[in-house]
């Protein structure tokens, strides 16, 4: 059986508020995307800022209704059952703001156990186990608005295990965490899915979380998915094709090369851009000849393993970071 | 079951927003200072007008000679009345500023429960206020009104009640939509303490007010109220009757514009949304 099942799910929005006698234009964020989740699956959702990946987890949590398409999450359909559904899955938005910063974290659980009807039996030790897993048990009398970005997003994971939920939404998960942070989180999500079997829908643009982490990963720009498979099944897609970096000094723009390359990184302080793409050996020469004509000045040509980030710029010429 | 749960729910978010309050503990003096003040002032500013305590004209347009009592009775229902909306409202556009409106309602809590459990917490601390004003009038104003008739008036004011929560429902559904909502819920306020027959009686407004004051919840509860306080239930008939008709169309107006306006929110994605 799947978790979750998306057809065909649709979202557009106005720019303004539609009043009458206002020209209404609408911004079409998802534009039609299908795909399953199995049980027990962690999927991925990777895509540049803006490609559609927070308005579908705001549909497939009941917070957004979709114009068009359908969605059932453990067999509820998004548009009418959106108590059931919201009674069995949990969330963690995006941002740093999402948590009660006035209350402690003992406080903020103990709160959204009662919204998440926590018989009350089982409440105390639930807030108890939670906070021991994350690690927050010391500071559970402590006022959020003292705890750093990594703990505050532990606490917003453990608010989002409060109700026990089958499928779990992660919006963005290590969104401006620091390296240790991040590693916790990322390790702590796959447990989730390997000793507990929930069922992990998260959203990230770091290519290289949707590769440690994911067991499927839908690629997806614009509002459409363009790829999905495993990280593995993905790769293949550049697999024969060499993967290139360049990284270089220059002051001119290097977007849209007339290559399937794209900056990957962009290191202001040195001024080094890093590009990365698909050249293969003829045409290497031509690239490098020509980025030099544009005054780049080359510090490095590299052939890499292909990654994610490879296969995102095959299909649409771009960056991740874009 | 469902029922413990959703009391639970309640009592949460009641416990959670009254915290919160806690946390910010100088706005607990400030309010407290500011309702006496105003009120005080209120008071003041008409008795200095009717040249007396007891005013003919007064006993004349709502049967009671005595302002003070009349203005502190009035206060009594606005402030209990004035929760609600304020529950209602402020609950949606506090969270928003805060970050967390999105977190509570994608929980299964009923929206409904949300909102009580705010307005629960308003109502606590209006008892709160107002046992802290009332003794004060009483010593200051000399304030003469019979507590047991008020306690009996206390259904009326419950059944005012259905049509401000209704009320509130409608208010907190516009805020969905607004960018920056604080100055319509100052505006509201404002307006709500304008026609609510608290301080003055509604039928020296222009005519055009008037119709306005009659048609929200607020000075229709206020003038009941006053009259089961003054003359009990039988001579207050009309003004129940007519208190029950509205506050039940607009608990029903309320709660439909409320859904509308979350669906609608949802649809077009408006804030959190």
């Amino acid at each position: 059986m799947y978790a979750v099942e998306v057809f065909n799910l649709k979202k557009r929005y106005p720019k303004k508020i539609p009043l009458p006698l206002r020209k209404v234009e609408w911004v079409e964020a998802v534009k039609g995307i299908t795909f399953k989740v199995k049980k027990g699956e962690l999927f991925g959702l990777l895509g540049p800022n803006g490609a559609g990946k927070t308005t579908t987890i705001k549909m497939l949590t009941t917070l957004l209704e979709p114009t068009e398409g359908e969605a059932r999450i453990l067999g509820y359909n998004i548009r009418k059952d959106a108590r059931e559904i919201r009674k069995r899955i949990n969330l963690v938005a995006e941002g740093e703001r999402t948590l009660y910063w006035r209350l402690s974290a003992y406080e903020n659980l103990k709160y959204f156990a009662r919204i998440y009807y926590v018989p009350k039996r089982e409440e105390k030790e639930r807030i108890e186990e939670l906070l021991k897993l994350v690690g927050l048990w010391e500071r559970k009398d402590d006022l959020v608005m003292n705890y750093s970005r990594g703990m505050k997003q532990r606490l917003a994971i453990a608010k989002a295990l409060i109700n026990d939920p089958e499928v779990l939404f992660l919006d963005e998960p290590t969104l401006g965490l620091d390296v240790q942070s991040s590693i916790f989180v990322r390790e702590f999500i796959r447990k989730l899915v390997d000793e507990r079997g929930k069922t992990v829908l998260l959203t990230t643009h770091y290519m290289v979380e949707a590769e440690q982490l994911c067991d499927r990963i839908a690629i997806i720009d614009h509002g459409r998915i363009i790829a999905l498979d495993t990280p593995d099944g993905l790769k293949k897609l550049v697999r024969d094709e060499d993967a290139v970096e360049i990284r270089l000094k220059g002051k001119g723009t290097f977007d849209n090369l007339p290559w399937r390359m794209a900056v990957v990184d962009e290191d202001s302080e040195r001024g080094i851009i890093t590009l990365r793409g698909q050249v293969d050996e003829e045409e290497l020469p031509k690239l490098v000849e020509w980025l030099v004509k544009k005054g780049a000045k080359i510090i490095s040509v590299e052939q890499k393993e292909p990654t994610l980030e490879d296969v995102f710029i095959k299909l649409t010429g771009r960056g991740l970071r874009d | 079951m469902e029922v413990i749960n959703e009391l639970r729910a309640l009592y949460g978010v009641a416990v959670k927003s009254w915290r919160i309050f806690l946390s910010y503990k100088i706005w607990f003096i400030s309010d407290v200072m500011l309702g006496f003040f105003f009120v005080g002032q209120a008071l003041l500013i008409g008795i200095g007008l009717t040249g007396e305590r007891n005013s003919p004209a007064l006993q004349r347009l709502t049967g009671y000679s005595d302002y003070v009592t009349f203005a502190v009775l009035g206060f009594m229902v606005l402030g209990f009345g004035l929760t609600f909306l304020s529950g209602f409202v402020w609950s949606v556009v506090d969270e928003l500023y805060a970050g967390t409106l999105e977190y509570s309602f994608a929980a299964p809590i009923r929206r409904l429960t949300f909102f009580m459990g705010n307005v629960l917490t308003r109502i606590f601390l209006s008892l709160i206020y107002m046992s802290i004003y009332v003794p004060l009038f009483v010593v200051i104003f000399e304030v003469r009104f019979n507590f047991l008739n008020f306690i009996k008036a206390l259904p009326v004011l419950f059944v005012g009640t259905a049509g401000m929560i209704g009320m509130g429902m409608a208010a907190a559904g516009i805020v969905l939509y607004l960018k920056d909502p604080g100055p319509f819920i100052t505006i509201l306020e404002m307006l709500v303490f304008a026609l609510s027959g608290a301080m003055y009686p509604i039928s020296i407004l222009p005519r055009g007010l008037q119709i306005m004051a009659k048609i929200l919840p607020y000075a229709p509860t206020s003038e009941a109220v006053r009259k089961v306080v003054a003359y009990g239930y039988e001579k207050a008939s009309g003004e129940i009757s007519y208190l029950i008709f509205l506050s039940l169309l607009y608990a029903l107006l309320g709660y439909l514009s409320y859904k509308w306006s979350e669906k609608r929110a949802r649809t077009i994605g408006l804030k959190s949304y």
